[in-house]
């Protein structure tokens, strides 16, 4: 499911003619009201609860790579690789990542879900390629590269983006 | 004075603990305090006849009932307590086929993750401030998917795979032939 592909002709299509729109009363604003428009220190608070959060979450991130490297370097080792797991843990660490401001582990999350996506089975290439995606993710923790970077940071993103791009090619 | 978001009974569906709780958070101190979070699309169903919300917001991929099979199920089901009830999809998945499917099970809004707390508001005040009419169709029945430019919510993430970027990686010294080796390389000075 998680690395499901496009069904065929997924809009659906009515009948020429056949069609109601429905205007829906708003009774969300009036339950919210009779204030009006967003408050504007509740995304400063928000943050700032994020904020606070932010360096249990490094710990559990670090944690949570170097288990899936370790699973990653058993499956090397026994041949047998499951590459829906690493697909769903590499998609859980990229979605939290960002949020935690950790935007270049979430970049390269999604490098590997993209190349991780269309695979049956991954060949020697493939392998080495999601290595390299781990590895790049755990030093970038190990560093504590906060948002997209330097320069070389957004090198090695450049690099990665070339191997998906060349193995979906 | 501003909108009082703290009497509005919001459903979270999120199948991953750490994520739930982080939005969770994030909505109180947005002011939204009346959530009720399940672990997935079977849970929300039947915590729905206990507590009616009038937002969800959902992940997409949970078992064994998934974002787009319980938004499928509050727009036509016969137990759906309001077939209006305005739906926010969270996702991950922000591949253009995806997004489609997403809009045509009925979703009102996107959130693209990774989530931020402006994000996250702003789909909120979206659903507020800019209701859709909903269309009934021989094949469909959900917000009508005219008004928006879905293509908007892939947002920055989606120069990420762009091809100017591939471009500039042909351009580094050893080309794109020794990647691998380059990026331990670079991971070195990192």
């Amino acid at each position: 499911m998680p690395r499901a592909r496009p069904e065929e002709n997924t809009a659906p299509r009515g009948a020429p003619g056949d069609f109601e729109e429905i205007q829906v009363a708003n009774k969300l604003k009036i339950k919210v009201g009779p204030g009006v428009g967003a408050d504007p220190g509740a995304v400063d608070t928000a943050e700032r609860i994020v904020e606070s959060m932010k360096a249990d979450y490094e710990k559990r991130l670090e944690s949570e790579i170097r288990d899936l490297l370790e699973a990653f370097d058993k499956m090397r080792y026994g041949g047998d690789f499951d590459l829906d797991l690493l697909y769903d843990k590499s998609h859980e660490i990229r979605g939290e990542a960002g949020t935690f401001g950790y935007q270049l582990i979430s970049d390269i999350g999604k490098l590997l879900c993209e190349l991780l996506s269309p695979l049956e089975q991954a060949s020697a290439a493939e392998i080495e390629a999601i290595g390299a995606h781990l590895k790049a993710m755990q030093t970038v923790v190990a560093q504590r590269v906060k948002g997209t970077g330097p320069e070389v940071a957004q090198q090695i993103v450049q690099g990665l983006n070339a191997i998906v791009k060349k193995s979906s090619a | 004075m501003a909108y009082n978001l703290e009497n509005m009974q919001v459903q979270l569906i999120e199948d991953n603990r750490n994520m739930r709780e982080l939005v969770k958070m994030m909505l109180s101190a947005l002011g939204m305090k009346s959530v009720r979070d399940y672990e997935n699309g079977r849970q929300a169903i039947d915590g729905i006849k206990e507590f009616v919300p009038d937002l969800i917001i959902t992940d997409w991929m949970m078992a064994p009932v998934d974002g787009l099979e319980y938004t499928r199920h509050i727009r036509t089901s016969d137990n759906s307590p309001d077939i209006f009830t305005p739906i926010i999809l969270m996702t991950g998945h922000t591949e253009k086929w995806r997004i489609i499917k997403a809009r045509d099970a009925g979703v009102n809004e996107l959130l693209a993750k990774p989530i931020t707390a402006r994000t996250l508001y702003d789909r909120v005040l979206a659903i507020i401030e800019k209701p859709r009419p909903f269309v009934r169709t021989r094949s469909f029945f959900g917000p009508c998917r005219r008004r928006l430019n879905w293509q908007e919510y892939m947002g920055p993430e989606r120069r990420a795979m762009s091809d100017d970027r591939v471009e500039l990686f042909d351009q580094m010294p050893g080309g794109a032939g020794n990647e691998v080796e380059d990026i331990e390389r670079l991971l070195e000075s990192l």
